[in-house]
């Protein structure tokens, strides 16, 4: 790929990469931006060349690569993540970190292209979150995401601007306390709910089927989002998929406990 | 010890909700009426997601407790929270850090919405409605714009089917009226020492070549003079069919010098014209007419007829060379 394209696609989606080694690629959750991985990614700073990025919408991803019809389905997120693997992925491949609905986006990347992907470690996967008793259990009936959607046009406003104020008065100065805010969890609330809409009613389910590539999934014992059955599911369904479930009680351990992630990372790494 | 304040005894009248929990949203207390509607019991529950409905956890897993662990403060957010039995029962929630606490502890404030909540749900039905209404109209008129863009393209190449020759693909009578017109408007032929010039262009003996080779040769020969000719020209210049064998070519900002040149490159490319290769070259007869020698450097009309007299008088003189014409009315 020529040295143009892979800038233009480092300022489309603000990929940060850096350091050298083996390849980790971090893919970052709904409503949120790669802000998230701010606690893990110093524990691989010295081994691993870390890229991360935000997807067209959240964080500091170029507005105008939004578009309103690919990215109403997870396969338009899909393009993103692909985009920015091959932009960064070494010809041997890259070990994805992905979070939540990314964990979605990356099993669908991994099945379109198996060679960006070498290993797959999934962080609260939730492939399908709508119940389909009785054989499935996402969590969720349809009329609670609806009521999901509903709850973020009533939040509008406040969901990327109540979050701009935050990190002043933290440390590290007015330079880096503007940075934080401005990628921290910011996302376009048309876009946020696009997301929400292709997060929360997509199934993936029959596109598991499809991966051929290993995994990792790591669940929290107690997850509102992800049910410890849609771990157990999965690693049915995905060839050599191993499964840990850290003692966490919600969504994003990564923010929460990063020491078990990075553990559990680690453990990962070296094997 | 100091004596309780009177505020205390107040706290469960709040007509709102005040949790505690710790860092990591389990309950440490709770007050307010709102408790009592709730039918909220501190020992009952452990996690503040308990309290929230399925979607609003959600919101408050992927949303509020990122922020609440970045920044310690979440602001005027809209929730619903989970009544006993079926039910919701919106509000707002602001929550704040009390970094003088044990470990970070957490104040989180439930501000009953219910009035909020229906005028709300009213705007939000007049928004979609708008923003719908909005798609619409935006659809309607991508509509429009197409349809006028394919008009217009329609147009265009209709313009270019009536000013085209179509046997040989040059321009016509019209193209060369409008290639004049052009240089008109765009001032180029008013007071310039060489505003331009004009060949008359006609190939001798073509009814001979027609009568004894057939039309479809006579056909032939025509496109590839029309080649010849385009090979012949500068790139502002203009060549056209007149008709049967005649052709005209514009050369704008072009005196005696460039119009003899020109005319000389045409009869050097027509003897490399054969209609058989046993047959005679074909060669030409060329009226050159200069707009500078005329007064009314407008009139395209008298243009044509000197440079058609100027052929004339090359035929007149024995074919295969080129006249000029003299200055005024032809």
């Amino acid at each position: 790929m020529d040295r143009d394209r892979i800038t233009d696609i480092a300022s489309r989606h603000h990929v940060q990469a850096h350091g050298v080694g083996p390849v980790l690629v971090y893919a970052h959750g709904f409503g949120c931006s790669q802000g998230m991985w701010d606690a893990i990614l110093p524990a691989f700073a010295g081994t691993h060349r870390q890229v991360a990025f935000d997807y067209a919408g959240a964080g500091r991803a170029d507005p105008a690569a939004f578009d309103p019809v690919r990215h109403a389905r997870l396969d338009g997120y899909a393009d993103d993540l692909i985009a920015v693997c091959r932009a960064f992925a070494p010809p041997e491949g890259v070990t994805l970190v992905a979070h939540s609905v990314s964990c979605s986006i990356g099993l669908l990347a991994a099945a379109r292209e198996p060679d960006l992907f070498n290993d797959l470690v999934l962080l609260g996967p939730n492939p399908c979150f709508v119940n389909e008793p009785p054989d499935y259990v996402g969590g969720f009936e349809r009329t609670d995401l609806e009521a999901l959607l509903d709850l973020m046009d009533r939040n509008t406003m406040g969901w990327a601007d109540t979050l701009a104020p935050i990190v002043a008065g933290e440390g590290g100065g007015p330079g880096v306390a503007g940075r934080l805010s401005e990628s921290f969890c910011s996302t376009d609330p048309v876009a946020a709910r696009r997301f929400a809409e292709a997060t929360f009613f997509a199934d993936n389910r029959e596109d598991v089927a499809r991966v051929r590539t290993r995994s990792l999934v790591l669940q929290h014992r107690h997850d509102a989002l992800a049910p410890l059955a849609v771990g157990r599911w999965l690693q049915a369904r995905l060839p050599d998929c191993r499964m840990e479930v850290l003692d966490v009680a919600g969504h994003c351990a990564h923010m929460s406990h990063p020491h078990l992630v990075i553990d559990a990372l680690r453990r990962r790494l070296g094997a | 010890m100091a004596p309780e304040s009177p505020l205390a005894a107040l706290m469960p009248r709040l007509p709102a909700l005040v949790v505690v929990t710790d860092a990591e949203g389990r309950l440490r207390a709770l007050t307010g009426e709102c408790a009592d509607t709730l039918g909220l019991d501190v020992g009952a529950l452990d996690d503040i997601g308990a309290l929230f409905t399925r979607a609003a956890a959600i919101f408050l897993e992927t949303h509020l407790w990122p922020t609440l662990r970045r920044s310690g403060r979440i602001d005027e957010v809209y929730v619903s929270l989970a009544v006993p039995g079926g039910g919701r029962w919106p509000c707002l929630l602001s929550v704040r850090r009390d970094d003088d606490g044990p470990q970070g502890r957490l104040v989180w404030l439930f501000f009953p919405a219910g009035e909020r909540d229906r005028f709300e749900a009213e705007l939000i039905a007049a928004r979609s409605s708008a923003q719908r209404m909005a798609e619409a109209l935006e659809a309607a008129n991508r509509r429009l714009q197409a349809q006028a863009d394919a008009e217009r393209e329609r147009n265009r190449e209709l313009d270019a089917l009536a000013q085209t020759d179509p046997l040989t693909g040059l321009g016509n009578r019209r193209a060369l009226q409008s290639a004049f017109e052009d240089g008109l408007r765009r001032g180029e032929l008013d007071a310039a020492p060489e505003p331009g010039a004009l060949l008359m262009v006609d190939a001798d003996h073509f009814k001979s070549v027609n009568d004894r080779w057939g039309h479809d040769v006579g056909d032939e020969v025509l496109v590839r003079f029309a080649a010849k000719l385009r090979a012949s020209i500068r790139r502002s210049d203009c060549v056209v069919r007149l008709g049967g064998e005649e052709f005209a070519v514009w050369l704008p900002c072009a005196g005696e010098e460039v119009a003899g040149r020109v005319a000389q490159g045409i009869h050097e490319r027509s003897t490399r014209l054969r209609p058989a290769p046993d047959a005679e070259p074909i060669t030409v007869s060329i009226g050159i007419a200069l707009l500078s020698d005329q007064a009314d450097r407008t009139d395209l009309a008298l243009l044509l007829k000197r440079a058609d007299g100027a052929l004339y008088a090359a035929k007149s003189g024995g074919r295969n060379r080129t006249c000029r014409a003299g200055p005024g009315s032809a």
